[in-house]
């Protein structure tokens, strides 16, 4: 008992300090992500620009870098790591599964199909299409792969009002399974370009990125966040189990089926222009619940903005490890996510 | 410095759009082996400042900052250089990176891959002409005239035999993992080895196809072209059940060539033809005089091992 009231003690305290450190950390990323890149900013330009009152055009070659090119990308990178962290978050108290990551209710799978199907035949059989939506043809694609797929793992697991999660899981799994094989097909018959370009794009890039092509990305995700955080306290009862939150008059089917709409929106978004970006969905909410405990209400916004400042922290180093060219960033969390997982893994195990 | 000479160079994009052709740029970023090379060969190398991964040859070329691959070149690392001018090869992308740095005001040139030697005469004008040379560039047509020359008087002088029934020749990319993948039509693979006076025999395919082991035995080709990958790729060749018993193994008339000297499509593709063609055929006749004149690299036959 003694042990349980100093753990809640200790957490009550982390939980308290959890929200403005990870704040601070956004901010500080946030700052490091503007500052830092290939091209070097020149101070007095920006002095300038700020002095001016923002009203003078982007004439120089560093304001223009900085408000073109730099300023969506950490943008979009703070909104898709806020997005994979919080859906990660939100996955795992829906499965009631630490092992659960976005990918389960096939966002990924959806996504990756998707830009390969525009990829592989889009040219050869949409050729107008393709010129009608130009650049964003590949987004929407993706966006259509991965609402498509999702759509029939809802369907498939919401039959006569029933939405079980089992059902859900393994419907995910199954689906997955066809939805990977159904890519394979299409490497196949992809020409050598292609299969370049769609390896490419499995690893992810937040590069390259106007403000036209983000700012939908962004309003997608920024209104499943908000949905997402309010339902940080039903999930929080829902974890005791089905019936006891039923008994606690939380609507537990209605409540599921938010998360799942709610992740597979932000996450497609997410997809649909930076490919696929694995290891932050799944890591970083377990890194904060290793460090603040499980309660949702706090557990959601930290892992939003723990996930935020970590994609853009990894950004950063994508785009300035080998100047002039960039890592994907796939890659690039994967190799200092994982690690650093597993350290903070082996002193929690440790302790108790 | 260079960063204001490059301020100095927008401000006068900006007031008068159509004068900036005249001015020849100064520091270009390349994405693109061809280019390289055929900017190299123009002898305007020291305008370079910053090259792609598949710009491999010269050797010299690699000491440039690199700007990755030429299908995933990054944004701020290409502005980073302070190009003037990005010059590319059509598959350089990703196309919104593209269009990101054109926004900047980099101009950006991307020159349409077409694998035929005629593209490639094309392709070299247009470099030199960017560039403002184009007195160098035909000269450096003139050079490889000799070579066009050389092929078109061999395939003239052909052996009725060969005339009439050329070699029939697979192309592989790689033999890894024992499915081959060979070329179709539509690849640098294919151009070359029909302008040798061969045969592809996937010529009614498209593309570089991974091809079933049991479909290339039955396809059973006189020559094998391999890309120079692994050294033991005769080896490898001889191990391969599905290979060991083709005619061209049996013959030994395998052969391994530089990917970049032959399918590159830069100023050596035509020499590069000229000895795939002496591979190719037992005899093919070359005008008196002419001598291979890029250093090749001295890849062993499998009749010489």
């Amino acid at each position: 008992m003694q042990e349980i009231i100093s753990l809640h003690q200790k957490r009550g305290k982390r939980q308290r300090m959890a929200i403005p450190l990870t704040l601070g950390l956004l901010f500080c990323s946030a700052f490091l992500a503007l500052v830092v890149g290939a091209v070097p900013l020149s101070e007095s330009d920006l002095l300038t620009y700020v002095s001016h009152g923002f009203a003078q055009t982007h004439s120089s070659l560093s304001t223009r870098v900085l408000f073109e090119i730099r300023l969506p990308r950490t943008v979009l990178s703070l909104f898709v790591g806020g997005a994979l962290g919080l859906c990660g978050a939100a996955m795992q108290a829906l499965f009631r599964n630490p092992l659960a990551d976005p990918s389960l209710i096939g966002v990924a799978g959806g996504g990756a199909l998707g830009a390969v199907a525009v990829i592989v035949l889009g040219h050869s059989m949409f050729p107008q299409a393709m010129t009608v939506f130009g650049m964003y043809a590949l987004p929407i694609g993706a966006m259509l792969g991965c609402l498509g797929v999702c759509a029939i793992i809802y369907r498939l697991s919401n039959r006569q009002g029933q939405f079980t999660i089992i059902t859900l899981l393994l419907s995910g799994i199954a689906v997955n399974a066809i939805v990977g094989s159904l890519i394979g097909i299409l490497t196949l018959v992809s020409s050598d370009s292609e299969l370049r370009e769609l390896t490419f794009w499995t690893m992810g890039n937040l590069g390259g990125n106007s403000w036209a092509l983000t700012l939908p990305v962004l309003m997608f995700i920024f209104i499943s966040l908000i949905g997402l955080s309010r339902l940080a306290k039903p999930l929080n009862l829902y974890l005791l189990g089905e019936a006891q939150a039923q008994h606690l008059g939380v609507s537990v089917s209605h409540l599921k089926k938010k998360v799942f709409i709610y992740t597979a929106m932000a996450v497609g978004a997410a997809v649909s222009i930076s490919g696929t970006i694995g290891f932050v969905g799944f890591v970083v909410p377990h890194l904060v619940r290793i460090l603040i405990g499980p309660d949702h209400r706090f557990l959601f916004p930290v892992s939003m903005l723990f996930g935020a400042s970590f994609l853009t922290i990894t950004d950063i180093i994508a785009r300035i490890v080998i100047v002039p060219a960039e890592l994907p960033i796939g890659l690039v969390t994967s190799a200092l996510g994982g690690p650093f997982f597993l350290f903070v893994l082996y002193r929690q195990t440790g302790r108790y | 410095m260079t960063k204001y000479r490059l301020l100095f160079l927008s401000c006068l994009m900006a007031l008068n759009g159509s004068a900036i052709m005249a001015i020849p740029p100064e520091r270009i970023a390349v994405a693109g082996g061809s280019i390289t090379e055929i900017i190299y060969r123009l002898g305007e190398q020291d305008r370079i400042v910053g090259v792609d991964s598949t710009s491999i040859f010269p050797e010299e070329a690699k000491g440039f900052p690199s700007l990755g691959y030429v299908r995933n070149i990054a944004v701020e690392g290409v502005l980073s250089l302070t190009p003037d001018l990005l010059l590319g090869e059509e598959d350089t992308g990703p196309i919104k990176a593209l269009k990101q740095i054109a926004s900047v005001g980099v101009k950006t040139d991307i020159i349409e891959k077409d694998n035929t030697l005629l593209a490639l005469q094309e392709k070299i004008m247009r470099v030199a002409s960017l560039l403002g040379v184009e007195d160098k560039g035909t000269l450096l047509l003139e050079d490889i005239q000799i070579d066009l020359d050389a092929l078109s008087y061999a395939k003239q002088h052909l052996p009725d035999s060969a005339k009439t029934s050329p070699p029939k020749v697979l192309f592989f990319l790689t033999l890894e993992n024992g499915s081959p993948i060979a070329s179709g039509t539509g690849t640098p693979a294919h151009t070359v080895v029909e302008e040798a006076g061969a045969i592809n025999l996937l010529a009614d395919y498209e593309g570089w196809i991974k091809l079933s082991p049991e479909s290339a035995l039955a396809l059973d080709p006189d020559v094998i072209i391999v890309m120079n990958r692994r050294q033991d790729v005769f080896k490898q060749i001889e191990d391969l059940p599905h290979f060991k018993y083709m005619k061209a193994v049996k013959n030994k008339a395998v052969y391994i060539i530089d990917g970049i000297y032959l399918l590159g499509f830069g100023p050596r593709t035509p020499q590069a033809i000229v000895e795939l063609g002496t591979m190719i055929h037992k005899d093919f006749p070359l005008p008196v005089g002419y001598e291979l004149r890029y250093p090749r690299d001295d890849l062993p036959s499998m009749a010489e091992l």
